[in-house]
């Protein structure tokens, strides 16, 4: 437990004020409800977007259309309702995570693919641009991942 | 734990991994929840547990093994029949939706229109092909009679074809080409007399798609060969709009060029077609 509380709290040590870590909880939860709202909408388009990445197994596509939308959406009104947001951030962060090295990989081997990161709410091509959004959002998943308070020691 | 004695009360450490966990499984849960209801509700957007890519049938062999499929398309035959008065017209994009059960689910067969295309004034062939080819005969009127060209089949999905079979439609002008690359690709060569329509434009603005619309022609739509994918999805958007007949020509854009057939570049089809 110490340990842990040590290694959890260093970024909290870098003085993140707590009004900044719940700003970002909510921006970043907004923008996690938004696009879990475009995906939902329609699976069948994200599932098409999944496999234009030519990362996800071939198969998976349909499955991963289906639950992404959802995990964006409980992880959303998490952060923004403050239920566990803690864990809706983890989510949140890591799925930041994988989005950006998605990204990241397509543009890097040049596909001309759209991104789907909001569905099918205003279509954006893979790019720089995208890129640098997505590195943008990944740190402010991470600031909303900081814990509100100092643990002592 | 002593984490509750905390004054923010937030997770920590396995606790908090063990509420992430939760909120994973309770959103997952949810998409597949959904996704089974739609399913159950016979909604358009459920999707398949498991994608599978069909495997697209191709123009080559629809048209070269006439033979073969007499006895098998007697299922799906009262589609055909059904659907001939309005596919003439090419603009009536809510046909479609009437009957995808029927004529591209059985199988693989559907092509018995086809069979009987390429020789319209052949008489009656087999007895079991007389159906279709009688409510597809309004097409070849389309193309030059003279050419040698193989009717299209209507279809829920793209048909393929390789560049021998393309060439053909091209030289008796009796389809339609579509660019489905970037419009900067297009106007740096594409195949001359082909319109621009990239897959992503057709994406974000869908009404695009209605200014694709060559009546009883069939629909040639292509990108940069290989492994691209553009032409494949255009090909699916522009049959959700209501087009029956569109052909991918798989090769795509390099083998026509490297061919040496007729190419134009800048932001106008060009050619002499």
């Amino acid at each position: 437990m110490s340990t842990e509380a040590r290694t959890m709290t260093a970024p909290a040590a870098a003085g993140v004020r707590p009004v900044v870590i719940r700003l970002a909880r909510i921006a970043i939860g907004v923008v996690f409800l938004v696009a879990a709202y475009g995906k939902a909408m329609d699976p069948g388009s994200f599932a098409i977007q999944i496999k234009n990445f030519r990362i996800a197994p071939a198969g998976s596509e349909n499955l991963l259309a289906m639950v992404i939308p959802w995990i964006e959406l409980v992880a959303g009104v998490s952060l923004v309702a403050g239920i566990k947001p803690r864990a809706g951030a983890a989510i949140v962060l890591a799925m930041m995570v994988f989005f950006t090295f998605a990204v990241g990989l397509a543009w890097g081997r040049g596909l001309n693919i759209d991104c789907g990161c909001f569905g099918t709410l205003g279509g954006a091509a893979v790019g720089m641009k995208k890129f640098a959004e997505n590195v943008g959002l990944t740190v402010l998943a991470l600031i909303a991942f900081l814990p509100l308070s100092r643990t002592p020691r | 734990m002593s984490i509750r004695h905390r004054p923010d009360r937030e997770e920590r450490g396995s606790v908090l991994w063990r509420s992430a966990f939760v909120l994973l499984l309770v959103g997952a849960g949810l998409g597949l929840v959904s996704n089974a209801v739609l399913l159950a509700a016979g909604s358009k957007r459920g999707l398949a547990w498991v994608r599978t890519d069909k495997k697209l049938e191709s123009l080559e062999e629809l048209s070269t093994s006439p033979g073969a499929v007499t006895t098998e398309p007697s299922t799906p035959e009262p589609v055909p029949t059904e659907v001939a008065p309005v596919n003439p017209t090419g603009s009536t994009p809510t046909a479609t939706a009437k009957k995808p059960a029927a004529s591209s689910e059985p199988k693989p067969s559907t092509p018995a229109p086809a069979t009987s295309a390429s020789k319209p004034a052949g008489g009656p062939p087999a007895a079991g092909t007389t159906a279709a080819p009688n409510a597809e005969k309004s097409v070849p009127t389309a193309t030059k009679p003279s050419a040698d060209v193989p009717t299209v089949p209507d279809s829920r999905d793209p048909i393929q074809a390789k560049m021998p079979m393309v060439k053909k439609f091209y030289d008796a002008d009796a389809a339609l080409f579509v660019d489905a690359r970037e419009a900067v690709e297009y106007a740096e060569g594409h195949i001359a007399g082909a319109v621009s329509l990239p897959f992503d434009e057709a994406f974000k603005d869908p009404k695009k798609l209605a200014t694709i619309d060559p009546g009883t022609k069939p629909i040639i739509v292509y990108c940069g060969g290989g492994d691209c994918e553009a032409s494949r999805n255009l090909a699916y958007s522009l049959i959700d709009a209501g087009r029956k007949k569109v052909v991918i020509f798989e090769d795509g854009f390099p083998a026509w060029k490297s061919a040496g057939y007729a190419v134009a570049t800048g932001k106008e089809p060009g050619g002499a077609k």
